[in-house]
């Protein structure tokens, strides 16, 4: 029997990682809806709530987080769009097919899950450079797309396993190809894992500071967590209502495309896929 | 992910023998031809730049110049350095605050919501979640206000202990470690709690019931029925955090630059600042064999400490 003590620490511990949760984003939130030349003190309660510190965030010249969003929607959609279908490919050759090597290129790519950028990143930089494509987007879109392709390998081929086998025969029977009913009976039903899958992807892609800042110097064309980082390091470095406008703005399309997944599959479909 | 567990059912072949391959669609190459796009990035990508920056990890180079090979003195530099050998002392501090206290925070709130029947349960995973989903330079920024002289931990602070107890406490000698390790700590334990949430509504019920019937009060049953059943979940969970530790990048770079002094320097900003602003190719090269040497030992020694208490 769950005794009524019991219950009461439960909501208690919740209550507690609530405001754990909460304090930080409140906080971030309140001090950036003051003016960027108002004094900022605790909680930072805007007396007159105003926009001006995101609109400077937005336009400013030098690290405009208006152009750093657009280049990171460029970035995102392309690496996120490319690797999905890429990894249906994979995951749909390693889960429902035998063939002579599988187990090691599966492996192969399983590698790319526990290797770091740090260990891929030097050599990218100098190789980039070679080909004079530094300060552009190839220089993030490859090496994103090939980091995310270990992942969604791995993710597309567990969802791949676990899809009934009586359908792939059904279809076979019916006189399908593979390839047909790749598309015709699996990728229709496969809706909530590729969902999910680009869900993650365009997180790590939108997210990933070290790619940014290394592959793309130039603020003009650099992504938004590049723009955030010239922000606090060279311009509104103690400026918190201006840094803060700009990491929101920067938070809210990923915060957005969360939801939106959330409350269509629910939150449990990132973890879908490591049942084992 | 290694944790992949291996004793997967071979499948049988598929019953339709007798129906024959029908052109290109299902020709024996049908399955590289998938792969191999995928593959061609990858390899070019992923597995060419390991080995390359391998191959780098023993040569002097500035860039631009013709390197020099040097065996393994950039390893020894490293090694032999008591600040660059520090980096890896941080990583494992952030290991212990930034990958393993999530995975207990994440157990602790596991069992608070599996316990007993919680309201509003989708709220609260939605809410513990979010902090997972924004960029670290998202967090970064967040916590650099949070934590400021004038911000509101120092209000709590000063209004608790007094104008005294308040501190810049990312430029502390002894606070900037801690408050960036709770930095990491928040980003992660939502994500920790997912994973395990979805890992225990898979333990049967009957083992709590049996468990109750045999008298077995709360710790009993934690330790009895709930963490050998999170076992696989636990691994994968830890895995992941424990390798966001060891690669601590972003955080530090936005709050501390590595400070004070080298107090919160990990790995990887050294590896970028060797690379990108000494122009010392090959000790950056160094810093991120090693780094990744560290990761795999750790990957591997996770899922064996979780595969053998089976």
């Amino acid at each position: 029997m769950v005794s009524r003590r019991d219950q009461v620490v439960s909501y208690a511990i919740l209550f507690l990682f609530t405001v754990f949760t909460a304090w930080p984003l409140l906080s971030t939130t309140l001090v950036a809806f003051n003016p960027p030349d108002a004094t900022v003190h605790g909680l930072a309660i805007p007396t007159q709530p105003s926009l001006d510190s995101f609109i400077a965030a937005w336009t400013d010249p030098d690290a405009g987080i208006g152009r750093s969003l657009r280049n990171s929607f460029i970035l995102a959609v392309t690496v996120v769009s490319v690797s999905v279908v890429l990894s249906i490919l994979t995951g749909f050759a390693f889960g429902t097919m035998r063939f002579r090597g599988s187990r090691a290129l599966y492996l192969l790519f399983l590698v790319g899950l526990v290797v770091p950028y740090e260990a891929t990143i030097i050599p990218l930089y100098y190789e980039f450079r070679a080909l004079k494509l530094i300060d552009t987007y190839w220089a993030m879109i490859l090496p994103d797309i090939g980091g995310s392709l270990a992942f969604g390998t791995f993710w597309m081929t567990s969802f791949f396993r676990g899809f009934p086998r009586e359908l792939l025969d059904a279809a076979r029977a019916d006189g399908a190809s593979s390839w047909q009913t790749l598309w015709r009976v699996i990728v229709p039903t496969a809706g909530a894992a590729t969902f999910a899958l680009a869900t993650i992807l365009f997180i790590w892609t939108w997210n990933n500071l070290l790619l940014a800042i290394v592959m793309i110097p130039n603020p003009e064309l650099q992504m938004a967590p590049a723009a955030l980082n010239y922000f606090v390091g060279r311009q509104f470095g103690l400026n918190y209502q201006v840094t803060s406008a700009a990491a929101i703005l920067v938070a809210l399309p990923v915060l957005v495309v969360y939801y939106v997944l959330q409350r269509r599959y629910g939150t449990d479909v990132l973890s879908g896929s490591i049942k084992g | 992910m290694t944790a992949q567990r291996s004793a997967l059912p071979r499948r049988s072949a598929p019953p339709h023998r007798s129906v024959p391959p029908r052109g290109l669609g299902d020709s024996r190459l049908l399955p590289y031809l998938l792969i191999l796009p995928s593959l061609a990035f990858y390899v070019a990508f992923v597995i060419v730049p390991i080995i390359m920056t391998l191959s780098l990890s023993m040569f002097r180079w500035d860039g631009l110049t013709q390197p020099v090979f040097v065996e393994l003195a950039n390893f020894r530099k490293v090694l032999g350095d008591p600040n660059a050998r520090g980096t890896f002392l941080t990583a494992l501090w952030f290991v212990g605050l930034q990958g393993i206290l999530p995975v207990l925070m994440g157990l602790l709130l596991t069992v608070a919501m599996t316990r007993t029947r919680i309201r509003g349960m989708s709220f609260f995973r939605l809410v513990f979640f979010i902090p997972y989903t924004l960029a670290l330079a998202v967090v970064a920024i967040a916590w650099r206000w949070l934590l400021a002289l004038d911000g509101s931990v120092n209000q709590v602070v000063g209004s608790v202990l007094g104008d005294d107890a308040r501190n810049a406490w990312l430029g502390d000698f002894f606070w900037a470690m801690p408050s960036l390790g709770v930095m990491g700590a928040w980003v992660n334990f939502g994500f920790v709690l997912v994973l395990l949430l979805a890992g225990a509504q898979r333990i049967p019920r009957d083992l709590y019931d049996q468990a109750r019937v045999d008298g077995a009060g709360a710790w009993r049953e934690f330790v009895s029925v709930t963490l050998p059943g999170l076992r696989y979940e636990l691994a994968v969970a830890l895995t992941m955090t424990v390798i966001f530790a060891l690669r601590m990048f972003d955080l530090p770079l936005m709050t501390t630059r590595g400070g004070p002094g080298y107090a919160t320097t990990t790995p990887s900003l050294s590896m970028y600042w060797s690379v990108f602003l000494n122009g010392e190719v090959g000790i950056g090269s160094a810093f991120a064999v090693l780094l990744t040497i560290v990761i795999l030992i750790a990957v591997a020694a996770i899922n064996r400490v979780f595969r053998e208490s089976r």
